[in-house]
């Protein structure tokens, strides 16, 4: 510990504390430009310069660890002088075009020059100029390298917060310019981060471009609709008008980052597809008709269905909130008296019977419900399932940063190579199905290590594992590294939720982390939903309980024409469930499909009742975030046209049926908080910027489950399905913005596949299966394992689930080069 | 005759981060390319498996990069304090009318390009001035023009 006086104030702290951050921890602010509390120290700005006593030259705080017994001053003449210059030093090539520069308002220069001087400029030379004309460098980025103040935020937040290392510093001096390679088009994620963190108006949006002054911008704080991660975010509109996301800093997961969706993707709100008013299928035509015309027919052929439960089912997005969530599923269980209730159309791809105990028994055991950074904050992550950088941005940002700062290892089992790659101590590719043996095999090293712990906690365990086991070197790293560590963290992705062996993969995990917590260790995990409120889905119990239908069931039992009633909230399953003949033979057998949706999907287009519902914009509630961290989101618009929220619509369509259902989100969530034990501690009143999370349910210890190991079988090539940083399902398809950044699908192939094809990056190729075929354009990625294909899923208008079955995963197809 | 790649990735074994490779990379593609064109660049980001704008921020930061194709002989005179008071700046005007090109400029037929640069490290001979990768020291106008004199004939 070190004891310092700034300012004649006394502190002690930390060894090895900036000077800057004691300074901040006593309420004095000094002023920094380069400085950001995330990236590596640059010092170069010298704005955030102190007078330490008993040293002759001043020095920058932002830099220089405290020593015990230090006397400083960040408001000597010689300070106030120094941080006087610096900044005059900055204004004399900086343009001043303030009124034409989107910053002007919120600017740090203009800010830092209005509290510090200097108040005349003297400089009568010539500015340095790189350009007469601000350069685009993507879709949604615009430069002005006049503005520039070189305190590099933006290089450093690209390399080593995104990874993308798409900026850099070039030249020297004076004319050093913060720009891309060549100045050219960037090739990178389009995440904006450097916007974000840009002091100046150098790095700019181009859709905010011009568009408001700050201060005319009415900013409201919600949540992001896409991921599970939960990034909060602030819009801003201007007369009513989304003009641009941004992000607050030290707020949330997120800190100050988002990734492009978040940033970039919300224009979908807007888009023209809005389902304007309530539809009554007519001779076969969906026909506009008003509220109390479709609520009439609602009535007249649901009331004989009340209390039928069999015979109805609802399928519901998992980007509804917790209150939609809760409010949909009390409809069914309490009104219809039915348990077909399920929140993803997209997996459980087999054994569906097993999915969901198995998954809630993985969750009782090892979920750990907290803040995603003190989760990282471990000796070992290992992440399965996942390619990170497309399915969970900006948690793939936090891995990055806490590698950086913590002696973190990170081993990686996933089916697609990723950006992280090159930052783990170990990375295992598999063919989905081949999961389990490798998991497995881990269990079984850390099994054996551990013996005399198995016995004393669980007993005689008996044979665990059933089937052979396989020996590598990642196995034996892992393992190895298990035993070594104290603390483990394990993040779970959706590949491993669309495997055909998901439930033995959870079982598996499940196991191993009873049996680290047997030897001593802290172990648990979180996981890499790819919906906004997956988790909060799962809490509020929006899946098959009891002996109800999942999804997969619900279609098979609507074949079979034994589904009088399907309510589809939010939901595309026309397009994303995985086995397109049976999703569509399915649907036309319902004997009424109601489907309720913002937007005129393609299973709206099938429905014989269609209502108007409203985006994430419209509504007010919270969604639970994948770490169990319960947010806010807020309405910034009204719902347009006809449209409703969905809230009052489930509670509409119950009023009908004579039960009065809450509509307001702060009493239905006070019966959640009421009936829901990890929502317990919850106030709604009490969700700041920060939310709040959820607490543990301690899970009944049952021991470990005996895992017999099978094998998926795949000959010739295979293809999986999954995100894409610019689209992750029918929201993004409707953004402008990121389909501006993304014009079509794409093949992708691993190096030696794609030899062995005879193609090339950007060749076509025809993918068939089972008489369907679709043309794509091949993308080459080194890693992928040999046989193994990636198509990303939710392009519209190429209906990839044509190509999939249930129950099948990966799913086989031949693969030719085109023409 | 070993090519590129070998020759880099050779070189990129003495350091610990690959990033530390850059500069002798970036040499060895200027022999071989005579100049650093996009091209050259994205080659050695692509051999040292580094960003491009990594191989871009060195290559811009030094002169002894040439961003421009530059002549058979590449005259790199020293401007800096102590060739500059024993009369470097004339010497430039010297080479500039003898020439006949700018600082920055290349002669008509390729053979000579003039830059001026900061110190070339050889102040006890000033005034210096470095020919692709030889000094010349202690210069005079007449010993310039003896040196232009020699290099125009061994072109030809």
């Amino acid at each position: 510990m070190a004891t310092v006086t700034i300012d004649g104030k006394t502190i002690t702290v930390e060894d090895g504390t900036l000077i800057l951050d004691a300074a901040r921890s006593l309420g004095i602010e000094i002023p920094t430009f380069c400085y950001q509390a995330k990236l590596s120290r640059l010092a170069s700005c010298r704005l955030c310069l102190v007078e330490i006593e008993g040293q002759k030259k001043l020095q920058p705080s932002c830099a220089t660890p405290v020593l015990d017994g230090m006397v400083i001053h960040t408001q000597s003449p010689a300070v106030v002088t120094a941080r006087r210059a610096m900044l005059e030093f900055l204004l004399a090539n900086h343009p001043l075009d303030c009124p034409v520069c989107d910053k002007g308002g919120e600017c740090e220069l203009q800010d830092k020059v209005f509290a510090f001087g200097p108040r005349e400029g003297r400089f009568t030379e010539w500015k340095r100029t790189f350009h007469s004309k601000d350069y685009v460098l993507s879709p949604v980025i615009i430069k002005n390298a006049n503005r520039c103040v070189q305190c590099q935020r933006c290089v450093r937040i690209c390399e080593e917060i995104v990874g993308a290392s798409a900026l850099g510093s070039i030249g020297r001096g004076v004319k050093t310019e913060e720009t891309s390679f060549m100045r050219a088009w960037l090739n990178c994620d389009h995440c904006g981060n450097c916007i974000e963190v840009c002091p100046v108006g150098s790095l700019m949006s181009l859709p905010y471009r011009y568009k408001a002054r700050p201060w005319d911008l009415k900013e409201v704080d919600t949540v992001c609709p896409y991921c599970g991660t939960g990034c909060t975010l602030t819009v801003g509109l201007r007369d009513g008008q989304l003009l641009r996301v941004r992000s607050r800093r030290q707020t949330g997961v997120n800190e100050e980052t988002l990734c492009v969706k978040g940033r970039f993707g919300l224009d979908f709100v807007v888009h023209e597809d809005r389902i304007k008013r309530p539809m009554i299928r007519k001779n076969d035509v969906l026909v506009p008709v008003s509220w109390r015309e479709v609520s009439n027919y609602l009535k007249e052929r649901l009331l004989p269905l009340k209390g039928k439960g069999d015979s109805v089912g609802g399928l519901l997005s998992a980007q509804m909130t917790n209150e939609e969530i809760y409010t949909f599923q009390k409809l069914f269980r309490e009104v219809f008296g039915s348990n077909n209730i399920d929140s993803s159309s997209r997996w459980p791809v087999a054994s569906e019977g097993d999915f969901y105990p198995a998954l809630l028994d993985l969750i009782s055991t090892g979920i750990y419900r907290g803040n995603l950074r003190e989760f990282l904050s471990a000796d070992t992550l290992l992440v399965a399932g996942s390619n990170l950088t497309d399915e969970n941005p900006v948690t793939e940002y936090a891995v990055r940063y806490t590698l950086s700062v913590l002696p973190l290892h990170l081993f990686i089992l996933s089916s697609r190579p990723s950006r992280l790659d090159k930052a783990a101590k170990g990375v295992k590719r598999y063919i989905p199905g081949r999961e389990v043996r490798i998991l497995a095999s881990v269990l079984k090293e850390v099994m054996k290590a551990h013996e005399e712990d198995l016995k004393r906690t669980f007993g005689d365990v008996g044979e665990v594992i059933q089937g052979e086991v396989i020996e590598d070197d990642f196995v034996r790293a892992l393992s190895s590294r298990l035993l070594g560590s104290r603390r483990i963290s394990i993040l779970v992705g959706t590949d491993l939720l669309r495997s055909p062996l998901a439930v033995d993969a959870f079982r598996v995990i499940s196991n191993l982390i009873k049996v680290l917590r047997a030897a001593g260790k802290e172990c648990g995990l979180q996981f890499l939903f790819d919906r906004s409120n997956q988790m909060g889905a799962i809490d509020m119990g929006a899946f098959p309980r009891d002996g109800g239908m999942g999804f997969g069931s619900l279609l098979e039992a609507s074949r079979d024409g034994r589904i009088s009633f399907l309510y589809v909230l939010g939901e595309d399953p026309v397009l994303n469930y995985p086995d397109g003949r049976l999703v569509r033979e399915a649907l036309s057998q319902v004997g009424l499909l109601l489907v309720q949706d913002a937007f005129m999907t393609e299973t709206a287009r099938m429905a014989h009742v269609v209502l108007p519902g409203a985006t994430f914009a419209e509504k007010d509630g919270t969604f639970t975030s994948n770490e169990g961290r319960v947010q806010r989101v807020r309405a910034f618009y009204n719902p347009p046209f006809e449209a409703r929220r969905d809230l009052e619509i489930i509670s509409h369509i119950a009023s009908l049926l004579g039960v009065d259902l809450e509509t307001d989100p702060s009493s239905i969530f006070a019966e959640i908080k009421d009936l829901i034990s990890p929502y317990r501690g919850v106030d709604y009143e009490g969700l700041g910027d920060n939310g709040l999370f959820t607490g543990h349910e301690k899970g009944v210890d049952k021991g470990l489950h005996p895992v017999a190991i099978r094998d998926v079988a795949l000959e010739g090539w295979g293809f999986i399905t999954g995100n894409h940083l610019y689209h992750s399902g029918y929201l993004s398809q409707r953004s402008r913005l990121l389909g501006s950044l993304i014009d079509a699908p794409f093949l992708e192939i691993g190096k030696e596949g794609a030899d062995s094809l005879g193609v090339r990056e950007g060749d076509s190729v025809k993918v068939r299966r089972n008489g369907q075929s679709i043309e794509l354009k091949v993308r080459v990625k080194e890693g992928l394992p040999e046989g193994l294909l990636f198509i990303p899923e939710n392009f519209g208008s190429l209906s990839i689930n044509n190509l999939m079955e249930k129950g099948v995963y990966p799913f086989p197809v031949e693969v030719r080069k085109n023409g | 005759m070993k090519d590129l790649r070998e020759k880099i990735r050779e070189i990129s074994k003495r350091y610990p981060d690959m990033r530390s490779a850059i500069m002798p990379a970036l040499y060895l593609a200027q022999e071989k390319y005579g100049y650093l064109t996009r091209e050259a660049m994205e080659e050695v980001a692509e051999i040292l498996g580094i960003p491009p704008v990594a191989v871009y921020e060195v290559a811009t930061f030094y002169t002894m990069y040439n961003k421009e194709p530059v002549g058979k002989y590449h005259i790199q005179v020293c401007t800096n304090v102590s060739c500059m008071l024993l009369g470097a700046e004339t010497l430039v005007d010297h080479l500039r009318k003898r020439l006949g090109i700018d600082v920055g400029e290349t002669t008509k037929d390729g053979l000579f390009t003039l830059s001026t640069v900061e110190c070339l490290g050889s102040c006890g001979t000033a005034p210096v001035m470095q020919i692709n990768d030889t000094y010349y020291e202690d210069l005079t106008k007449e010993k310039v023009d003896e040196i232009i004199k020699t290099l125009k004939e061994e072109a030809s």
